[in-house]
């Protein structure tokens, strides 16, 4: 039952429920419209970030539902910090995919990765900006 | 020992806790299909060529969950009707998932079965007409 039904602070669960699957509402529109920006150039571990992202946005918010276990405050908080960090990296999906995220991009070879595009990768010149 | 280990059970025995274990058994199944569906959905979204407009990604994304919900349960019995031993409720997830993500490729699929069927029926004609050819030049 209700954990804090002894302390002063009386907790409405079902509007916290709420507020949370709008939170996830905003994270699952935003992992969405980065998907639909996507193609075959950008590198998978990207892709299944934001895949992961999408559903796990959409199993938290209808957790109630589908799992009946309700968010406490602290859940809700914390979704708000990840929703904070999506919409603070925004700016750099304004245009499309950032450069960071592509498969030819010589700094993503840190880790071995199965390519889509067996484009070469693009040469970095010292004067490029 | 109960052998229902997959994920459906978990859920349902979740869902159960809250409300009536009959909702629970018919809701559970769902949650996970359509969990699974986002999945396939998404992954299909993200390998499109080209990028897409919101609208039509919207469009998409509504066409392949619903289809997923639609006929996840009927293909997965069907699956599952192979062999006695094998139960649907452990194919709901990789169906609904294979379903969403193959929701514009169906013509490409045909296309390929087509392919390999007509190149079996060829390189059976042309064996059957080098046999005859064969017969036909030995006397």
């Amino acid at each position: 039952m209700n954990p804090l039904q002894h302390s002063p602070i009386a907790i409405n669960y079902d509007a916290l429920a709420f507020v949370h699957l709008i939170l996830n509402g905003f994270l699952f529109a935003i992992c969405f419209c980065r998907l639909a920006k996507m193609h075959k150039g950008v590198l998978r571990r990207v892709k299944a970030q934001y895949v992961m992202l999408l559903a796990g946005s959409a199993a938290n918010g209808f957790a109630p539902i589908f799992f009946s276990q309700w968010p406490s405050v602290v859940s809700v908080i914390f979704t708000a910090l990840v929703l904070y960090v999506m919409w603070s990296d925004s700016y750099a999906w304004k245009h499309g995919v950032p450069h960071a995220a592509l498969q030819n991009n010589p700094d993503a070879k840190v880790l071995p990765e199965v390519l889509d595009s067996h484009d070469p990768p693009v040469k970095e010149t010292p004067n490029a900006h | 020992m109960n052998q229902n280990l997959d994920f459906s059970e978990l859920l349902r025995l979740m869902i159960g806790l809250a409300v009536s274990q009959q909702l629970a058994g018919v809701l559970a199944p769902y949650a996970l299909i359509f969990i699974a569906s986002l999945l396939g959905a998404g992954t299909a979204l993200g390998n499109t060529p080209m990028p897409v407009a919101r609208l039509v990604a919207l469009k998409f994304f509504l066409r392949a969950t619903i289809t997923s919900l639609l006929f996840t349960v009927p293909i997965a019995t069907l699956v599952a009707k192979y062999s006695p031993s094998w139960e649907a409720q452990w194919f709901f997830a990789p169906v609904a998932a294979v379903l969403a993500f193959v929701t514009d490729k169906w013509g490409k699929i045909a296309a390929f079965v087509a392919d390999v069927a007509s190149g079996m029926i060829r390189n059976w004609a042309n064996r059957a007409s080098s046999k005859n050819s064969n017969e036909s030049e030995k006397p």
